[in-house]
């Protein structure tokens, strides 16, 4: 069983605020959900020889810039704040 | 433009001969939006439509023909358009404006497309049904109290209602087939990496796919023609040279009877057994086929999905762009913008990836659901050397109330259950309307699903044009 204090760090862990009040939903929800998908187990633990990646193609370009310039203004524009050509943030250290 | 045209084959044609200028056929379209405004398919209708037809004009005059040139589609609300808002209809990113082209968007610019607007969605393409548009929901045109499936939705009712005559939708689990069956129109999800990704809003990216709902199987043929391609901006692309597999004159269609019959309303599987019958009268062969791990792909899919979902929404963090929160500190700003842009099945799906993909549940879940990928993918392979297409309904119920699921999130993800397999593997599934049936004494319609091989489109055209008649 998921607890309302579960979903409490799970969110912590995702950085995304959850008022209390929606807690035990998520909690009644979530625990719905994990426990159909829990199912899965019974089809790849039958087979312990299952590959748990798919085959891969590996791609390869030249180590140049390949990309377009010139939208920076575009994209500091999109920031909610700024300082001349910069994002700004909050203080880190 | 009394009545508009059927298809675009159609447009071309009128367009072509100079029956119908490119600018009367916007303008029709345009009234036809602002008719149909109830239904809530458009987020926004461009403001420049006009401008646009005016120019696909002079092009046709100066003798340019394309299949595309002058013709009005729509667009879903989570590809980039220069300039233009791309909200993925979230709170999150109201007001966003995109400062690239989608690849596609860029195609269909070169061949003079004529964009109406942009369309209704589940935030961040999550859902089944619309109603999770942080905007308002989306009506099913042949139904108002019902949804039009989603989360394509409001491009499904807008091609459904005439209200544009084709539209560009995105299937990471069922999202362009589930929205097609719902509101009776055709709806292909490609071969992942048959179409760039680049300018579509992440969700899951091992799943995602572009492609288009269209009102024949020709138009989406068409449409599939004109977006795909290798694409440097996305590596996952399929090389141009990669071989495609030819139409060829008779088939072999598999059904996984046993899963078919679970759980199916009674009127969707008689609707589904007529399609067969239609296909094995047009001398194709219809066979039963044995695909046990089917029963696990929803579970499957909904560890992989959410834990891409967790990763992808990793950058919406109210720094670069997007809602910002002030929380008073640099995480306390992440935490309260986050919380507060992203809607409840957002948030739900992120909260389950976190869950998944958390160090302790790793190896239950995201590790176990990765081993469960490849023995579906090897199951529905094998199946694939005896059959040249597997034939499920698109979905196990017709269009549901508006309101009905939206309590019960595991009900609704139950709406995929024929199409995440086709994502989870990366091969091509096309949804044509195919039957009907009748609730409330509305007369609703029935997708019929069929999935090919990697690279297999011509044969999902080939058969699916039998199922809605245009077949030779």
């Amino acid at each position: 069983m998921l607890s309302k204090d579960d979903v409490r760090k799970l969110a912590d862990l995702a950085l995304i605020e959850v008022p209390d009040d929606a807690c035990a939903g998520l909690a009644k929800d979530m625990d719905a959900i994990l426990g159909y998908v829990r199912d899965v187990a019974t089809l790849a633990g039958g087979t312990s020889d299952a590959p748990a990646v798919p085959s891969l193609r590996n791609v390869m370009r030249e180590d140049a810039v390949t990309g377009v310039t010139g939208f920076r203004e575009d994209l500091v524009g999109q920031a909610p704040d700024r300082d001349g050509p910069y994002v700004r943030v909050k203080r880190i250290l | 433009m009394d009545t508009p045209p059927k298809t675009i084959a159609h447009a071309r044609t009128l367009l072509d001969t100079g029956e119908l200028t490119a600018c009367e056929l916007a303008e029709g379209y345009l009234a036809r939006i602002e008719q149909r405004k109830d239904l809530h398919a458009y987020l926004e209708v461009f403001d420049d439509v006009r401008e646009q037809a005016r120019a696909a004009d002079v092009r046709i005059a100066a003798g340019e023909s394309h299949p595309l040139l002058g013709i009005p589609l729509a667009v879903k609300d989570n590809i980039l358009i220069e300039g233009r808002v791309a909200s993925s209809a979230s709170k999150m990113l109201e007001g966003y404006r995109a400062t690239y082209d989608a690849t596609v968007v860029r195609k269909l610019k070169g061949e003079g497309a004529v964009f109406l607007g942009r369309t209704n969605m589940d935030e961040f393409a999550m859902g089944s049904s619309t109603e999770n548009s942080a905007f308002g929901c989306t009506r099913n045109p042949l139904d108002p109290t019902r949804v039009p499936g989603g989360s394509s939705g409001g491009s499904a009712a807008a091609v459904a209602a005439d209200a544009a005559l084709a539209a560009l939708g995105s299937d990471t689990g069922g999202s362009i087939r589930q929205p097609a069956a719902f509101c009776g129109v055709v709806g292909l999800k490609p071969t992942y990496g048959s179409v760039s990704r680049s300018g579509l809003m992440a969700m899951g990216s091992s799943l995602d796919v572009i492609g288009p709902l269209a009102r024949s199987v020709r138009d989406a043929e068409l449409l599939f023609g004109a977006i795909r391609g290798a694409d440097s901006l996305d590596a996952t692309t399929v090389p141009d040279t990669a071989p495609r597999i030819s139409p060829r004159e008779r088939y072999t269609i598999g059904v996984p009877r046993s899963f078919v019959e679970q759980g199916v309303d009674p009127d969707v599987h008689a609707a589904f057994e007529q399609g067969l019958t239609a296909l094995r009268d047009a001398g194709h062969r219809v066979v039963d086929v044995s695909l046990p791990t089917l029963a696990q792909a929803l579970a499957t899919y909904y560890i992989i999905m959410p834990a891409e979902v967790s990763a992808n929404l990793a950058r919406f963090d109210g720094v670069r762009y997007g809602l910002h929160g002030d929380g008073g500190s640099r995480i306390g700003d992440y935490k309260r913008s986050r919380g507060a842009g992203f809607g409840p099945e957002p948030r739900r799906r992120i909260l389950l990836g976190t869950y998944v993909l958390s160090s302790g549940y790793y190896d239950a879940y995201y590790g176990q659901a990765m081993r469960a990928r490849e023995c579906i993918r090897h199951d529905i392979q094998g199946v694939f050397e005896t059959v040249d297409a597997i034939a499920t309904p698109t979905t196990p119920t017709p269009a549901f109330k508006v309101g009905e699921k939206t309590s019960d999130p595991l009900a609704m993800y139950l709406e995929d259950i024929f199409t995440v397999s086709a994502n989870i593997i990366g091969v091509p599934a096309l949804s044509v309307p195919h039957g009907t049936l009748v609730r409330d004494g509305v007369t609703l319609p029935v997708g019929f699903q069929l999935m090919a091989p990697e690279l297999g489109e011509a044969t999902l055209f080939t058969l699916g044009a039998v199922l809605t008649g245009e077949g030779s």
